[in-house]
């Protein structure tokens, strides 16, 4: 049973708690998510949430929102995070994004496996990749650029770099099956 | 076809990038929830992106923000409203709904002085007046409303819809013992000279001066203790566990263990099980989840307890195991924080 959005927004302006938690339910974990991809900090990214989510309650006297709850909440959280670099970024003293965002990209061995043999298949696999492909997703990787910056670099579109990095990852995800959790096998009752 | 799978690729390579726009991590999450198949290949996609790009990947506790979410709400409302504000605002709760007022003084700091009585729909309520101990049992108990009480002894407590408390005999003599079923949150005036002790859910919680919320629904269900300041105490026979701000303790039934919640979802995540399942039904599928998993499942409709499932997992979290056992047998999951619920009111054949 739904309650349509327009509903939940002005339960929760007229102060229902019951409905202010049904949101929060309802996408607290894709919205750390989010934030976490841009931030690659998870306490950052639960932080950044949970302003979200005090605002939202202390202020839904002024809450205007225009669109839907949830793309207020994404998109909220979207500027939160890029705000939230720009002042790690000066707070850490780097001189620009990158810096911060290939920081955050460790070489961490993995745990459960031999760290060795993990990343010399991750370099076997990475080798493998058509040329333009392994150029792009190095410069992702391992210069941390974003893909604007990737474009301009090497003259290409936008597009031409987000369908390079969507070959490279999918290719990977293949080429490294081995070193993840296992697939699971289904079988059904009956069927 | 291939241009879906194309566009999905670059989707999910720009989401994991941190490139994603808004509408883009929407439309992602919104093709992860339409079938299993999509959630694992985007897990997949996810984990190798973690392995290649050397981050570590963890779950959120959606119940512990949320008691920081409440905690900071409560700070702020608080910072806002002066003494006669808050006085003000009560006083005019009381005169909608009152039968008998009483108000000595409202709001000195750190000891509460106010008497209320409210009768507000299918809730019952008691009087106390300060410093008095009483000896008979005052029992409290819920429908729809929440209800604020304040104690004999100062404390105070909010007691959730649908839950009931009773205090026994002697409250504020030589201890305060509260039976607690459901939900509440307890703001207890420290006396070490008076034990504060609730029982709930088959163990004991003590008070060490401090404010924490506990859930204790049906006997089944893991009991949560959440502390949001200062130290409390669980216990039962000879297992005890300290709690201070921020924490919370879980009591698992199924194992008869009393422990902090971080501690059981990090030893839940540095572990990996097998499960084998041949034609079992759903009732067994989930005792033997429980039986290794700190984050108890519940079924929310018994008639499921006899579907039956085929499956093998090797590895995987608890969170992709329930995922597909939903999307297999037509039912959804949902993550209640302190466990996981499935619900539907039929299995697909």
């Amino acid at each position: 049973m739904q309650t349509a959005e327009s509903d939940i927004l002005t339960q929760i302006k007229a102060g229902d708690t019951g409905s202010f938690e049904q949101v929060y339910h309802a996408h607290c974990k894709a919205l750390v998510r989010y934030a976490n991809t841009i931030l690659k900090n998870q306490d950052e990214a639960e932080d950044i949430v949970q302003q979200l989510f005090v605002g939202l309650w202390t202020k839904r006297d002024s809450l205007e929102v225009n669109t839907s709850l949830k793309s207020y909440l994404y998109k909220a959280v979207h500027n939160s995070s890029l705000n939230r670099i720009k002042q790690l970024q000066i707070k850490e003293g780097h001189n620009n994004q990158i810096e911060y965002v290939t920081e955050k990209y460790a070489l961490s061995p993995n745990a459960v496996l031999d760290g060795k043999e993990v990343q010399e298949a991750i370099d076997t696999a990475i080798g493998e990749l058509p040329d333009q492909c392994r150029i792009i997703f190095t410069m992702s990787r391992y210069q941390g650029l974003k893909y604007q910056q990737i474009a301009d670099q090497m003259n290409l579109s936008v597009k031409t770099v987000e369908n390079q990095m969507g070959k490279a990852l999918k290719y990977l995800r293949t080429r490294l099956h081995d070193y993840l959790p296992s697939v699971i096998v289904m079988l059904l009752f009956g069927n | 076809m291939s241009d879906q799978k194309e566009y999905i690729d670059a989707l999910i390579a720009r989401y994991l990038a941190g490139e994603a726009l808004p509408e883009e991590a929407m439309e992602l999450e919104d093709w992860k929830a339409d079938s299993a198949d999509n959630l694992s290949y985007y897990l997949e996609t996810s984990k190798a992106f973690e392995l290649v790009y050397g981050l570590k990947q963890s779950d959120v506790d959606v119940q512990e923000l949320f008691g920081k979410i409440t905690g900071q709400i409560a700070q702020e409302t608080e910072k806002t409203l002066t003494g006669s504000q808050i006085y003000e605002s009560v006083k005019k709760r009381a005169e909608d709904k009152v039968i008998n007022l009483s108000f000595t003084r409202f709001f000195t700091p750190m000891r509460v002085a106010a008497t209320l009585i409210i009768l507000a729909g299918m809730a019952l309520l008691a009087v106390f007046t300060r410093n008095q101990s009483n000896n008979k049992e005052m029992a409290f108990e819920t429908g729809p409303q929440a209800i604020e009480e304040k104690l004999a002894d100062g404390s105070e407590v909010q007691l959730e819809k649908n839950s009931s408390m009773t205090l026994l005999a002697g409250y504020n003599g030589k201890e305060r013992r509260i039976k607690l079923q459901g939900e509440a949150t307890f703001k207890v005036t420290h006396d070490e000279t008076k034990p504060f002790v609730i029982e709930a859910g088959g163990i004991f919680i003590e008070d060490k001066g401090t404010v924490f919320h506990v859930r204790a629904h049906a006997a089944s269900d893991t009991l949560e203790v959440s502390v949001t300041e200062g130290q409390v105490d669980m216990y039962l026979d000879n297992q005890r566990i300290s709690l201070t701000a921020g924490q919370s303790g879980w009591y698992i039934h199924a194992q008869g263990k009393l422990i902090e919640k971080q501690r059981a979802l990090q030893e839940q995540a540095a572990q990996t099980f097998q499960f084998h399942f041949d034609n079992s039904t759903l009732d067994e599928v989930v005792k033997e989840l429980n039986a290794k998993y700190p984050k108890q499942v519940q079924l929310g409709n018994q008639l499921l307890a006899r579907c039956r499932i085929t499956v093998d997992f090797n590895g995987e979290s608890e969170e992709v195991v329930l995922a597909v056992i939903a999307e297999t047998l037509g039912l959804t999951v949902e993550d209640t924080g302190s466990g996981y619920l499935i619900s539907g009111s039929s299995c697909t054949q």
